[in-house]
């Protein structure tokens, strides 16, 4: 490389890093505006760029930023994570002319950049150091319009325990912080906090412990989608495990729902739609074809497909083949578990099959349909079939045959009237909720009248922000945590 | 075991402990699930009932760490009650010094807890309060103490009504700073009057016990504590002593005489008067009746108007060319536009003895008939509002001769004025004049002398309670004549307010469901609430009671109740019936009156008021929209709060006259006294006002808003503030009444003239020893121009502009230069020094260039001389948020005696009393006597002659 390249490469460089400055120091105001107006808002708002910001930042940049806001002025706490930051970072700290007063969330907020920095960089044992002290700062502040950004670095606090596979470690002070977060009313860190422990236990595959600490919690009912959707990914496993069928179909469809839909949350559709097919097919549905065809969905789900299609038709040895080639995909996914538990799903698919075809049919031939050892055997199968309300039909064991009961008209009964009532509900759930989530600032109306013009290219451009940054970046960082899942 | 502990997954096995038959093995499994409480509490929580089942056990040893393990696991599911239960079965085991989230949060639950059983019995019956839970607050309050964190404990102990924990804490820290958080920011939380008055019980007995005690703090307790007694000793005690005792003294009764009621500062006055005691007498005859009867003259008042009236005099800014412009241009032949002028040069002139309005208009004068001569007359009142000295002379001329009533609406009105001068200050001779006129007169003409009398009588005897004076009342409120009725019920109201008295009430309440007139009913509604003025929760079950009512008089009634009763006090109860009155009832009135009362009682936050009612200011209903408006007036008068003047702005363009009219009134309350440097949006809201007023077909009723509008904001001749409160807090009762009254001019205009009882004078007015004023000067650091009084405005030119044109044209600029040189030197010495009231500035030259020069003043103070501190000299304006900016400059010749505050009636001390001392002549008639006794007082005559008496062109009236 030539030197004249080289120095093109600086200047470059240079520019980008300047960029990323003065990105910086804007996300610092819109904070320092957050505190001011007591509004989360604008957090919310320097948070969203942080994605793209993490890959443009170095560490001296970083470094600089910090040596300008650590000052003697500081509080305590502050002073000391803005010390840890910058040790971390390599640089011998010392306390910066700077007169202003760090608010903390603007100390916690450059100190995420660093925990991230040091992600990015395989620093794992340095950041964990660090995150370490971020945390016990940051649950001691106890200060509301903290609360996005201490989710946020309890999410990498976790994240650094995991990489280290020492994930137990972490639950004690997990715990506290739910404690903290429940007393102080913090609601997107809890709902973080709670998702966290989720997946703390099922990595150990505590799925009891789970449950009950899903039970005894609420989940904050306003936490933010992204972290909503993952809640519902965990109860939804935990509760496929726990025999809890119906409920785990619920929270999966509704995880799949919440997460947003870009290419970027792939990997997470992708985990939840694997989970969803077995629970379905556990549940005797079969998922629709359409499914399977999706492009995101389509490779990934190749071997459920098969599955789907071994229990739709009932074939056992089909289904012990499907099982028997793909187990080492199975069991990565985790869900062979379950997977065995289908057998006896692919037997009553079967039973339920014949018992509409056939109005009365002898036990020889269920038997010899099925594939099973014997007849005594398939009368115990349909007698538990009939006891679980799968089919409905009554044996004569003199005879030896299955006789189906009559088919009655669902619309006689008020089944689809509960059907539609849970539609209505849902669709009024959902419109109370969007008129809940719209915000108009008081008195800015008159404002923003006389500049019309300028708000609404204001609106444009923040649209734009959300639409390239938010999903991507969020979900980043969602895909990350899925991978381990993987 | 720590290891063993930290690797666990599960505590099932511990669980289990807990079902052993040894008694051993379940302690070990409890101490152990004690330890892992913060980590399994899922787990654990499963199986709560067994270990609740041990603690129940009476014959288990450790029953006590079961508690404490079940408490912690009832923290860590949110069930704060049970977990305090068990903490309190936990004993001593549940550690107070923790510093844990749990312990934390159960402690913070007590103490909530007991505050609440504490408060809903009253105090009366504490039996049935846990004696853990209160010696867990108890423990806690012992921390507190250790740590010397006494605000917490003051605080904890008022709301938990725990006198006894309050004393020590007030003993134990440092007292005076604690005692001034208990009378600042406690006392008038406290929604129960019976603790609060044990309270301030309280504070007095601790503020005794000093060696050196603080009395001006003793005396505002003991004045609501209502205990004349023991305040006169202290009055008598510092009368006995040196120079330094004496004065204060003088400020204390200066300072009673502002805040405490009338009633109260009465009782005072009788008992200093000298009693068959020998040691009293003894102490007559030692020759210290010289300080006593001073302080008999400041407590009855006469020293305070006196001042006050001169300071008004003294300082008259009105723009009579505003008042003049209005009057020409409002049509005297409507009573409304007739009356609107009255107010406007009543409010303009108020409390500053200056009629000339009156004196040059007498051919507008004598337009007035019917009820606007009432009201003029009246006026008269307004303008010499404090002229106590006075009052009979001056209204001679109008009051009824003997029987014979020859003009009953000027003599009404007279009697009305009589009752304004001495307002709040009603001296025996005015109040029994005024019964006797209740009963004099007989004839048809008789109910009009009535009203102004039934007006005047509760005026003058504001608050004085008296038994005899409100059966008179009664009586003419029993004849069931509409007009007499009705003021019979305001004065009833008046005289016995704030008494909460019963058999009134009863009376009133009875009468109001058996008249059929609705001007009584209206009346005996606003009379109840003045009744119940202050009395919070006492008022409840009248309230209640009237909310219910069919009649919407009556309901109006309850709106008023709860607006005087919790006047000021921001209560939450109180705001939410308003509220709900607001937007659900029936009838406009009503709606109306509750919107309007959100600003009487959010008083003391105003800054909340703006927020709150910024919807209702939008509503569709334009009462609700009007009443916003007075809302906002109400409780941001003189506040010139920003936020306000954005809601109140847009109203003066609304397609209802009295909306418009609404939002004029609050304007000018709120922006009184500002001036264009401070706010440029004054200049703004003035000029509407003569918009609205020379607007051709404009409804007539927003002119008359505009029209007193324009006087309010120039009140008192721009001296004069509407304070509702007093300097430290205290409600102004006359005050409150007398804005309660205005906002019923909607219904009846001559009750406009109580607005009169609002202003209070803005000014730096120090005394020394002999009550005299001393010339002297403060210093205020801010800039200049923030302060001035509003430029005049210009002349309206009907001279010919092609005359001066083409004859000045060419030395325009050097007179230019001229007029500034001469604007320079009037402006340049401070007031202070300048005896004589301004001369209108335009008189000498030609008024365009007066003015225009006059701007390229303003500009230059707000360029140039932008922070350099100036005088602020004795006997002249100093504005409400001009106090902040004062200092007295360090080693002056006199000293205040009372430190911190610069509002009201100072007392100064002379520090070199051997100098002859400088002092500001008086310039009102009266004292000229009193000056000639003084042998180092300058006798300069006064330069203005005092105004002599005229009479009203009224031609007789025959109704």
């Amino acid at each position: 490389m030539s030197s004249t390249e080289n120095a093109a490469m600086e200047v470059e460089a240079t520019a980008e890093q300047k960029q990323a400055e003065s990105h910086l120091a804007r996300n610092v105001k819109f904070l320092e505006r957050g505190i001011a107006a007591a509004e989360v808002h604008y957090t919310h708002r320097a948070l969203r760029t942080i994605f793209s910001l993490r890959k443009r930042l170095q560490s001296d940049v970083l470094a600089e930023m910090i040596a300008t806001h650590a000052s003697k002025s500081n509080s305590q706490s502050v002073a000391d994570c803005l010390q840890h930051a910058a040790e971390s970072l390599g640089q011998k700290h010392v306390v910066g002319p700077a007169t202003k007063v760090c608010e903390p969330e603007v100390c916690l907020f450059l100190c995420l950049l660093v925990q991230l920095y040091h992600l990015d960089h395989n620093e794992h044992e340095r950041g964990a150091k660090l995150s370490d002290v971020l945390v016990g700062a940051a649950l001691g502040l106890q200060r509301r319009t903290l609360d996005p950004i201490v989710s946020r670095v309890i999410f990498y606090y976790s994240r650094f325990f995991e990489v280290a596979g020492r994930l137990a470690d972490a639950r004690p002070m997990l715990l506290k912080a739910l404690q903290t977060a429940t007393l102080m009313n913090m609601k997107e860190t809890k709902a973080m906090v709670l998702t966290l422990l989720l997946r703390n236990f099922l990595n150990y595959k505590l799925y009891d412990q789970a449950e009950r600490l899903a039970a005894k919690s609420s989940f904050p009912t306003d936490a933010p989608n992204n972290l909503l959707a993952r809640y519902l990914y965990y109860m939804g496993r935990i509760e496929a495990v726990q025999l809890n069928y119906s409920q785990a179909q619920m929270h999966l469809l509704e995880a799949t729902r919440k997460a947003p839909s870009t290419p970027a949350t792939a990997g997470f559709q992708q985990t939840v739609h694997k989970i969803y097919v077995i629970v379905e097919l556990l549940m005797g549905n079969i998922p629709e074809r359409s499914l399977f065809r999706t492009p995101v969905l389509k490779k990934p789900l190749q071997p459920y497909f098969e599955l789907a299609q071994a229990v739709r038709v009932g074939d056992l040895s089909q289904f012990q083949d499907v099982v028997s080639r793909y187990q080492d995909q199975f069991l990565k996914d985790q869900v062979l578990i379950l997977i065995q538990r289908l057998r006896h799903n692919v037997i009553k698919a079967g039973i339920r099959s014949i018992s509409v075809a056939y109005s009365r049919i002898s036990l020889r031939d269920i038997c010899l349909k099925l594939h099973l050892d014997s007849e005594e055997d398939a009368e115990y199968i349909v007698a538990k079939a009939i006891r679980d309300g799968v089919i409905d039909a009554t044996i004569d064991h003199e005879k030896g045959f299955v006789k189906s009961a009559e088919v009655h008209n669902v619309y006689g009964t008020s089944d689809p009237q509960h059907a539609f009532d849970k539609r209505i509900t849902f669709c009024l759930g959902l419109y109370n909720e969007s008129v809940k989530s719209m915000r108009y600032p008081g008195g800015d109306h008159r404002k923003e009248l006389a500049y019309a013009d300028e708000a609404i290219k204001r609106e444009r451009e923040l649209a734009q922000e959300i639409e390239n940054e938010e999903y991507d970046s969020d979900s980043d960082a969602m895909d990350d945590a899925m991978d381990e899942d993987l | 075991m720590a290891g063993q502990v930290e690797t666990l997954t599960s505590a099932s096995g511990l669980i289990s402990l807990l079902d052993e038959e040894e008694r051993e093995l379940q302690y070990y499994g409890l101490t152990q699930l004690e330890a892992v409480a913060d980590r399994f509490w899922t787990e654990i929580s499963d199986s709560i009932t067994k270990i609740e089942v041990l603690y129940e056990d009476e014959s288990f040893e450790h029953r006590k760490l079961a508690a404490l393990v079940a408490s912690k696991i009832y923290f860590h599911l949110g069930e704060f009650d049970d977990a305090l239960n068990f903490a309190l079965g936990a004993d001593d085991l549940f550690r107070l010094e923790d510093t844990s989230a749990y312990v934390q949060t159960v402690v913070n639950h007590a103490i909530d807890k007991y505050i609440e059983l504490r408060s809903k019995d009253d105090g009366e019956a504490t039996a049935d309060i846990d004696s853990r839970l209160e010696s867990v607050v108890e423990r806690m309050v012992e921390r507190c103490f250790e740590t010397k964190d006494y605000g917490q404990v003051v605080g904890i102990s008022i709301e938990a009504r725990r006198l006894d924990i309050l004393e020590r804490a007030l003993a134990s820290g440092d007292t005076r700073s604690l005692l001034a958080y208990v009378q600042r920011d406690c006392i008038d939380l406290i929604s129960s009057i019976r603790v609060q008055s044990q309270v301030q019980e309280l504070v007095v007995k601790v503020l005794m016990q000093f060696e050196e005690p603080d009395y001006e703090i003793i005396c505002v307790g003991l004045s609501k504590l209502n205990n004349p007694a023991t305040t006169s000793g202290i009055l008598r005690h510092l009368a006995q002593g040196d120079e330094d005792k004496v004065l204060s003294a003088y400020q204390i009764a200066f300072d009673l005489n502002a805040n405490a009621t009338q009633e109260f500062t009465k009782a005072v006055v009788a008992e200093l008067t000298p009693s068959e005691d020998p040691e009293a007498e003894a102490i007559v005859a030692g020759g210290e009746p010289v300080a006593i009867s001073k302080i008999k003259s400041i407590l009855s008042g006469n020293e305070t108007l006196k001042l006050h009236l001169e300071f008004l005099f003294r300082n008259n800014k009105t723009d009579m060319l505003i008042l003049n412009h209005t009057c020409k241009l409002m049509d005297s032949r409507l009573s409304l536009a007739h009356s609107a002028v009255t107010f406007a040069n009543a409010f303009m002139h108020a409390g500053t003895t200056v009629d000339n309005f009156l004196r040059d208009n007498l051919e507008w004068l004598s337009r007035a008939s019917n009820w606007s001569k009432f009201s003029a007359t009246a006026a008269l009142g307004v303008i010499h509002h404090g002229h106590v000295n006075h009052g009979f002379n001056l209204l001679q001329p109008y009051l009824p001769e003997g029987l014979s009533s020859v003009s009953p609406y000027s003599e009404g009105g007279a009697f009305f004025a009589l009752g304004l001068i001495h307002a709040c200050h009603g001296t025996d001779k005015v109040i029994s004049y005024l019964r006797d006129a209740l009963v004099l007169f007989s004839g048809p003409t008789a109910e009009i002398l009535q009203h102004g009398a039934c007006l005047g009588l509760g005026t003058a005897g504001m608050g004085s309670g008296g038994e005899d004076v409100g059966q008179a009342l009664l009586s003419v409120l029993y004849t069931d004549s509409a007009i007499a009725g009705e003021a019979a019920a305001l004065g009833l109201g008046m005289v016995m307010m704030g008494s909460n008295n019963e058999a009134v009430l009863k009376e009133m309440l009875l009468y109001a469901k058996e008249t059929e007139h609705e001007k009584i009913i209206r009346a005996l509604a606003v009379g109840i609430g003045l009744i119940v003025f202050g009395r919070k929760q006492e008022a409840d079950p009248l309230i209640e009671r009237l909310l219910d009512e069919e009649d919407p008089l009556l309901r109006l009634g309850a709106v008023h109740a709860i607006t005087m009763a919790y006047c000021g006090t921001g209560d939450n109860g109180a705001i939410r019936k308003l509220l709900h009155l607001a937007v659900s009832d029936v009838k406009d009135d009503v709606r109306r009156a509750a919107v309007t009362g959100l600003g009487f009682v959010l008083l003391r936050s105003p800054e909340q008021v703006p927020r709150m009612v910024e919807l209702l200011s939008q509503s569709f209903n334009p009462h609700v929209r009007a009443g916003a408006a007075l809302a906002l007036g109400i409780a941001c008068a003189g506040s010139g709060s920003k936020k306000a003047v954005v809601i109140l702005e847009p109203m003066l363009k609304d397609s209802v006259d009295f909306v418009v009219e609404a939002a004029c009134v609050s304007l000018a309350f709120i922006l009184i006294q500002q001036n264009e440097a401070y706010d440029p949006k004054v200049a703004d809201v003035r000029k509407r006002y003569s918009t609205l007023i020379e607007a051709k077909h404009g409804e007539g009723v927003t002119k008359f808003g505009a029209a007193i509008s324009q006087g309010i904001i120039d009140a008192g001749g721009r001296n004069v503030t509407i304070e509702l409160t007093s300097g430290d807090g205290q409600l102004n009762m006359a005050a409150c009444a007398g804005m309660l009254l205005f906002t019923q001019f909607w219904y009846w205009f001559p009750l406009a003239h109580f607005l009169a009882l609002t202003f209070k004078p803005t000014a730096l007015i120090a005394v020394n020893k002999n009550l005299r004023l001393p010339k002297l000067d403060a210093t205020c650091l801010s800039r200049k121009a923030l302060f001035a009084y509003p430029a005049a405005i210009e002349q309206p030119v009907v001279v010919a502009p092609t005359k001066i044109a083409t004859a000045v044209l060419s030395t325009t600029a050097k007179a230019k230069r001229g007029a500034k040189k001469s604007e320079d030197m009037e402006v340049e010495p401070p007031a202070a020094a300048k005896a004589a009231p301004a001369v209108p500035e335009e008189s000498g030259m030609d008024v365009d260039e007066g003015s225009d020069a006059k701007a390229q003043l303003l500009k230059k103070g707000r360029k140039g001389g932008a922070e350099s501190p100036f005088a602020v000299g004795n006997m002249t304006r100093l504005l409400t948020y001009q106090e902040r900016f004062v200092k007295w400059p360090a080693g002056s010749r006199y000293v205040p005696v009372k430190q911190g505050t610069i509002s009201g009636v100072l007392l100064v001390k002379d520090t070199t009393p051997s100098k002859p001392e400088d002092l500001i002549v008086s310039m009102l008639e009266d004292d000229l006597a009193d000056e000639e006794e003084m042998a180092t007082a300058p006798t300069t005559s006064s330069e203005v002659p005092p105004p002599e008496p005229f009479e009203y062109p009224f031609d007789n009236d025959r109704v």
